[in-house]
């Protein structure tokens, strides 16, 4: 086993870690429960962090690889349901929430984008989800939601 | 419990003892290492306390850091070398979280057969910056024909030459983000309205790449209004591997189809360019 000290949310977070466990099953182990596993291949995106400001998979990262350098976060990081971020109260109010499995990741990649590019093109939005699935909703709303997020933050 | 070590150098002069070690691999971004069976796998080298991730440009060549992912270098080169094939071909590869860790690197170091990069820095014709029982510089083209260049060595970096250039890169894919089934790109340096050079890969062919060479004689030195669809259909002779999922006998077809839309697609951009002027 290997001790490691991660910085997830702006916190230290010490784990005692097998030197082949993803990112993932250290954060969900560790409390994370928000952080999503669903293929656990990289393709469908439940399983996102930020990892220093950019979507990753955590399913595939080695813990191991990862330092108290890294800024890793998760959509619990951002807001919650006391406080939520512009971007998840506008997926509330767009009703682009279903089973709302795939949403944490996918908030994310929305944080991410809106943080490069404040003002995104409906295909702005697209790309930047493609590395994300859902199975309920169509993503019409979804894309709805987060360019109604980017008009609300742009207003702020 | 599994005894794999990690190893964590900081620099490059620590890898060749590390790299002789049996069982132990560079890694970089991990996305191949984690999706994959590590069984044989002793021990492992985390490269990310190496300096590797940059792209600089001196003059007309480009030197790009091993550990730089994908996004980061279509990124960089967006500001560094807009028309660059290799924005065209890694900006659609894999998805936006792949592609945040996805390392040139590891890229080379594996060459998959779906892989978006080879044939673009093949027809670049990259050289390679290598350390480990290899040190130095060698042409990517010798890296993946010789086994003795690829074992026990790193790459630290990749480097391409500027050339004012035309090019295109297709993807033959069932969904947007999916693994490609074969990529086709195509590099042309162009004279007014005629082709001076040509260099066109096919990726995922039963030989792994293919250079057309039929194709490049075919399109060198000529008239760009002379060019002829079937012709250069007929020149493309390559067998795509079979899959579960797909027939080899219609996608070999396919990319001779691809393959001569490809070859438009990257004289359109030249008009294009040549309109803006």
């Amino acid at each position: 086993m290997m001790n490691k000290i991660l910085n997830v949310n702006g916190k230290a977070l010490e784990v005692k870690i097998s030197p082949d466990e993803h990112l993932l099953f250290t954060l969900r182990k560790s409390g994370f429960t928000e952080v999503k596993a669903g293929c656990k291949e990289g393709e469908c995106g439940a399983c996102i962090v930020l990892l220093n400001g950019k979507p990753v998979n955590s399913c595939l990262i080695f813990t191991a690889s990862i330092d108290e350098r890294d800024k890793l976060l998760t959509v619990k990081g951002i807001g919650d349901l006391h406080e939520p971020h512009v971007i998840q109260q506008a997926f509330v109010d767009s009703g682009a929430v279903q089973c709302g499995f795939c949403t944490p990741g996918i908030v994310l990649a929305a944080y991410a984008l809106l943080n490069e590019n404040p003002d995104p093109t409906e295909t702005d939005v697209k790309k930047a989800m493609d590395g994300n699935l859902c199975r309920c909703t169509g993503y019409v709303k979804i894309v709805e939601a987060v360019l109604l997020a980017a008009k609300r933050l742009q207003n702020m | 419990m599994n005894n794999i070590k990690w190893y964590y150098p900081v620099s490059l002069a620590e890898l060749p003892l590390l790299l002789e070690k049996k069982g132990v691999v560079p890694h970089g971004g991990g996305t191949h290492l984690t999706s994959r069976d590590i069984g044989g796998i002793e021990g492992f080298i985390c490269l990310k306390n190496l300096d590797l991730d940059y792209v600089k440009k001196d003059k007309n060549m480009i030197e790009i850091g091993a550990m730089c992912s994908y996004a980061g270098l279509v990124s960089k080169l967006k500001e560094l070398s807009p028309d660059n094939l290799l924005i065209k071909s890694l900006q659609n590869a894999a998805n936006t979280p792949c592609r945040n860790r996805i390392t040139l690197g590891g890229s080379i170091g594996f060459i998959p057969t779906w892989s978006d990069l080879a044939g673009a820095l093949l027809a670049l014709d990259a050289s390679l910056i290598l350390a480990g029982k290899v040190s130095g510089e060698v042409k990517l083209s010798d890296y993946i024909a010789k086994k003795e260049l690829q074992d026990q060595t790193l790459v630290c970096a990749v480097l391409v030459e500027d050339i004012k250039s035309v090019s295109a890169h297709y993807r033959e894919v069932k969904t947007a983000n999916d693994m490609p089934l074969f990529t086709v790109t195509v590099l042309l340096e162009t004279d007014k309205n005629k082709i001076k050079s040509a260099r066109v890969f096919v990726v995922g062919t039963t030989e792994h790449i293919s250079e057309l060479k039929e194709l490049e004689a075919y399109l060198q030195g000529k008239d760009v209004p002379a060019l002829d669809d079937a012709d250069m259909q007929e020149r493309v002779n390559v067998k795509i591997v079979g899959k579960r999922i797909t027939d080899p006998e219609y996608m070999s077809y396919k990319a001779k189809i691809e393959t001569a839309r490809t070859v438009r697609k990257a004289l359109r951009s030249f008009s294009a360019a040549e309109e803006a002027v």
